[in-house]
């Protein structure tokens, strides 16, 4: 194939491993004045300034693909309805319940069609489960008892009467059509397709607000964001049941459930896909390693992977020591007899996962687990960028600047003769490169003895390994030794903790941070410190704010 | 266990089992009828975009030779059998703000428009990003040619991952995308149902059922509407207006053309699919699905989105595996001849890719023995013209097909200053019988592109 010059505009070179989807961007230019001076962060070095009190933005929320499929296993009982086919949610920040972002399509409307002509059809199949009335004759009275109760639960609050003389002419229709099961059946669809079940819809409750441009909210409306916020899916009996007599429109009843809520199994869903989304486990689904570098690796392996990591961090927090600190720096984990041999620990047997202390393998912690080392990899090597800037982004929440769209990124080609960090000595010899990639490169050089599948090396190409690192621009800057002493490091800083409040904020609330939230961040940052950076405390802060308990007052639209 | 008096069943029993899976489309019973398609006259004209990522070689793409005795490059070397459908444009420049080069490069490839504020990282200077500021030209031209069939569009993906904007190309208007559907098993269930062992009677009662309880959502929606702020009425009416849509089209008539035949399920590789090897086998099955869905004219406007900007997909299936990722490589320097040899095999075999799809087209009879090619217009695209420098300079577009008429083929048209892209897509539109004079955003646009038509 011939290949004829052409001209080329101008291009920098800089050597780099940089490339994850979505990582890769554009220009360069913040670089420089990024070093300088670091813009502001709302979750970053210092607590915001509580300005005045705001219940920031509230974008419309509608149920994510996942807590869909949590509200229909709640409500009909699990295994019944395959909601596999809604599409993806779109992502932000790392997760996808964001409400700016989430959108509406055709795919989206007709499989929430279809699922509710599943759900019916599910619920036909087993009426008697579901119906108020014990008769052999059903009648419209059953009819009208089943609206009521069945559609308050779907629709998280009681109905009103409009919607209920409107669900009542839908049975009509239905039994003139097929009799009593078709006019259910009906119902049943259109209450799984409406706007009161797919959307959180939120009036506020009327009354009088202390807050300027806020509503307070309805104890109903903050019944579904507590069951949301705590167990992806909709509120159980008594939680509908607090709200009707009126009882959670006080931090202290809120308080209360938050921690009733809390001591359910379905909130260990609620910190499982926090973490997942936080620390970008949802790539372990595209995971793929050269297999002639990587012999070792196969997807059963990775499985082994994510089954550690979810493990660990539910134990964590449910039965452990429940904190940040000690997510990134606990000296044990889990494993199953591969990862034992994968960590060189001697597996004691006894089940899929057992605990094991982590003292002699030169591990600590989620960041030396192999889940996040092979994430934050290439497929045949290493990558101190990305590990840096995943460090940088998720842990201290600031985000540098992705490479120049005319910077030429060349994956520096594997050389037996020398380390993984000597081929990336252009980046901090070059100045240009330098500017941005003295941010990412020293807190990544210093998981090196990890290769790219996440195996512990002491030698790579027949050189020791160098992993000395520096942290630089954060409250904990200095010299370290070690993916371990940068962990301990990490677990330590009041910074990487506001920023872990930060993104609980992004996914508790579903959107991101605003200036006007500075006020609900300082408290909740507050909250964490005060108690011991305990993660389930700090989901019951997320309860007590003015952006959990109001909403921003709706714009007011002309007649 | 109590007892129920039900009346008369909606359904049989069989019929009921088969629909407990959440499928949407109702079958195709009377599309299939060759009652139907005997009393067919006017052929449709279909539409469809195909979008490959990271840039192309330029020098390897671009034809040589005049407007209308010109040869192929290497890379588009696969398409020498169909040369006289195509159209092969050169030198047009995409504009585009907001954002980093691969995003507004794909949000911007269809609808010409710039990226609004929202939350993506990417650049630097321009900051986060958000989803582009008005429809694509696809599904322009769906809100029309769309109107009668059973989906308004069909937009399929092969592996494009994280549903953000460096993953999504059309959109319906302002910050509203349109997701692909990735899995060829979903995309078979949503084009040929379920409900495979329905009587028409049961058919018709299912849809009257669905006409009734759509009618009462609508009801709801306008309820709710309301009594909520100006913000989430924008995003009700969203839904809304989809409802309605699919209320209307419980009455759609298919005009199915001779080819059109119910494929049968997808068999996947084994593992599902979602590994990187899979990749062509998952773009072969979801050609065949375009290409049947407009056989039987269940949509006149599909797509099919290859990846997504920043592509990391590894081409280890190639008779010389490549083992690097496409987006590494396509920022490797003009001068790295093996990076270039190496992004000139990938794009070569997406040009395969094309290829087949193209003659699938050519392959299928309407009802009047012509081909279906021959009342259609394919557009491939890419976000970028240049991967090492996101250059949406010489963006590397092909067009195939007549669209019944409208697009004089077997041509190349190669243009020096720069006219904006957009300018193409206003001719895509004419083709289509949609008379637009601009589109996309305005300052962006001087009218159709000049010797196109």
């Amino acid at each position: 194939m011939t290949t004829m010059a052409i001209q080329t505009p101008h291009v920098r070179s800089c050597v780099s491993l940089l490339g994850l989807a979505g990582l890769v961007t554009a220009t360069w230019t913040g670089c420089r004045s990024h070093a300088d001076s670091p813009p502001p962060r709302v979750g970053g070095r210092a607590a915001p300034l509580c300005a005045s009190r705001d219940s920031g933005p509230s974008p419309l929320r509608r149920l994510t693909r996942a807590e869909y499929g949590r509200t229909l296993r709640d409500l009909l009982g699990p295994g019944l309805v395959d909601t596999s086919g809604l599409p993806p949610d779109e992502q932000a920040l790392g997760f996808d319940n964001n409400a700016d972002v989430l959108g509406t399509s055709d795919l989206l409307v007709e499989q929430t069609v279809a699922l509710a002509e599943q759900a019916s059809s599910v619920m036909l199949q087993d009426l008697g489960r579901f119906l108020p009335c014990a008769t052999t004759s059903p009648d419209s009275r059953c009819a009208d008892s089943f609206i009521g109760a069945f559609g308050g639960r779907v629709w998280r609050r009681p109905l009103e009467s409009d919607e209920t003389a409107a669900l009542q002419t839908v049975f009509v229709a239905g039994q003139n059509d097929g009799g009593f099961t078709e006019g259910i059946g009906r119902v049943v669809q259109v209450l799984f397709e409406s706007p009161q079940f797919l959307y959180r819809i939120e009036l506020g409750n009327g009354a009088a607000s202390d807050l300027p441009g806020a509503v307070p909210l309805s104890s109903h409306e903050l019944a579904t964001r507590l069951s949301y916020l705590m167990w992806g899916s909709t509120p159980d009996d008594a939680l509908l049941a607090a709200a009707a007599e009126d009882r959670l429109t006080l931090p202290e009843d809120l308080e209360r459930e938050a921690r009733r809520l809390l001591g359910d199994a379905r909130a260990h869903e609620v910190t499982a896909a926090f973490h997942a989304g936080w620390l970008g486990l949802d790539r372990l689904d595209q995971l793929d390693k050269d297999r002639v570098v990587y012999p070792a690796y196969s997807p059963s392996l990775r499985d082994a992977f994510r089954a550690e990591t979810a493990r660990f961090i539910d134990e964590v927090i449910w039965n452990h020591e429940g904190t940040l600190s000690a997510l990134l720096s606990a000296r044990y984990t889990f494993v199953d007899s591969t990862l034992a041999d994968f960590y060189g620990v001697a597996y004691p047997g006894g089940g899929d996962l057992v605990q094991v202390g982590l003292g002699s393998t030169n591990r600590a912690g989620l960041l030396t687990q192999a889940s996040i080392l092979a994430v934050y990899a290439k497929a045949n090597q290493s990558s101190p960028v990305h590990r840096g800037r995943f460090v940088r982004e998720q842990l201290f929440c600031t985000t540098p600047p992705p490479p120049p769209s005319n910077v030429e990124i060349r994956p520096p080609a594997l050389d037996p003769r020398q380390t993984t960090r000597q081929r990336f000595a252009a980046h901090t010899a070059d100045p240009f490169c330098a500017t941005c990639h003295t941010m990412l490169d020293p807190i990544g050089f210093g998981f090196e003895h990890y290769d790219g599948l996440g195996h512990w090396r002491t030698t790579e190409s027949g050189l020791t390994i160098d992993a000395h690192g520096a942290l630089t621009g954060t409250d904990s800057d200095g010299p370290f030794d070690g993916a371990v002493e940068l962990a301990d490091r990490l677990a330590a800083s009041p910074e990487v903790q506001r920023c872990y409040v930060t993104q609980w904020f992004r996914f508790g609330y579903g959107r991101a941070e605003t200036a006007a939230d500075s006020c609900t961040l300082g408290a909740l940052m507050d909250a964490a410190s005060a108690k011991g950076g305990d993660v389930r405390e700090l989901m019951v802060a997320l309860t007590q704010t003015d952006a959990f308990r109001y909403r921003r007052a709706p714009e007011v639209i002309a007649p | 266990m109590i007892v129920i008096k039900t009346g008369r069943p909606l359904l049989s029993r069989r019929a009921v089992l088969r629909t407990a899976g959440a499928a949407f489309t109702l079958p195709l019973l009377e599309a299939m009828d060759p009652g139907h398609a005997r009393a067919a006259t006017v052929i449709p004209k279909r539409f469809v975009v195909v979008f490959t990522p990271n840039g192309t070689i330029f020098p390897n793409w671009v034809p040589s030779g005049t407007e209308t005795d010109f040869a192929l490059a290497p890379i588009l070397d696969p398409l020498g059998a169909l040369q006289a459908d195509l159209l092969v444009v050169s030198g047009l420049f995409q504009q585009g703000g907001g954002g980093d080069g691969h995003q507004n490069g794909i949000g911007g490839m269809l609808t010409g428009q710039s990226l609004n504020p929202g939350p993506f990282q990417g650049g630097a200077s321009a900051g986060a990003s958000g989803w582009a500021n008005g429809i694509s030209v696809d599904q322009q031209v769906a809100a029309t040619l769309g109107s009668g069939t059973r989906l308004r569009s069909l937009e399929l993906g092969v592996q494009v991952g994280a549903a953000d904007n460096w993953g999504r190309m059309s959109y319906v208007g302002p910050d509203q995308p349109v997701p692909p559907e990735e899995s060829p098993e979903r995309a078979y269930a949503r084009l040929f149902g379920a409900a495979g062992g329905a009587s028409a009677e049961d058919l018709a009662r299912l849809r009257a059922r669905r006409r009734s309880v759509l009618d009462a959502v609508l009801g709801q929606f306008q309820a709710v509407r309301a009594r909520v702020g100006a913000a989430d009425r924008v995003r009700l009416d969203a839904h809304a207006t989809i409802v309605r849509d699919i209320e209307t089209r419980l009455d759609s008539l298919a005009v199915p053309s001779p080819s059109c035949r119910d494929p049968g399920a997808p068999s996947l590789p084994a593992g599902g699919g979602g590994t990187n090897d899979d990749f062509p086998a998952i773009g072969d099955l979801q050609i065949d699905l375009l290409v049947v869905a407009l056989a039987c004219d269940l949509t006149r406007v599909a797509s099919l989105q290859w990846s997504r900007s920043v592509s990391q997909t590894r081409f280890t299936w190639l008779p010389q595996p490549i083992t690097d990722v496409h987006h590494d490589l396509s920022h490797l320097p003009d001068d790295d001849a093996q990076a270039v040899d190496k992004l000139t095999r990938i794009n070569h075999w997406y040009a395969e890719r094309f290829a087949a799809l193209v003659g699938k087209l050519a392959g299928a009879q309407e009802v009047d023995g012509s081909r279906l090619l021959d009342a259609s217009l394919v557009f491939w695209c890419n976000e970028l013209g240049k991967g090492n420098n996101h250059s949406r300079k010489l963006a590397p577009y092909v067009l195939a097909g007549q669209a019944g008429g409208a697009v004089r083929t077997g041509r190349f048209l190669s243009f020096t200053g720069d006219p904006p892209h957009n300018n193409l897509l206003v001719s895509i539109l004419q083709a289509m019988d949609i008379p637009a004079t601009t589109f996309g955003k305005a300052e962006w646009c001087t009218g159709p592109l000049s010797g196109f038509a």
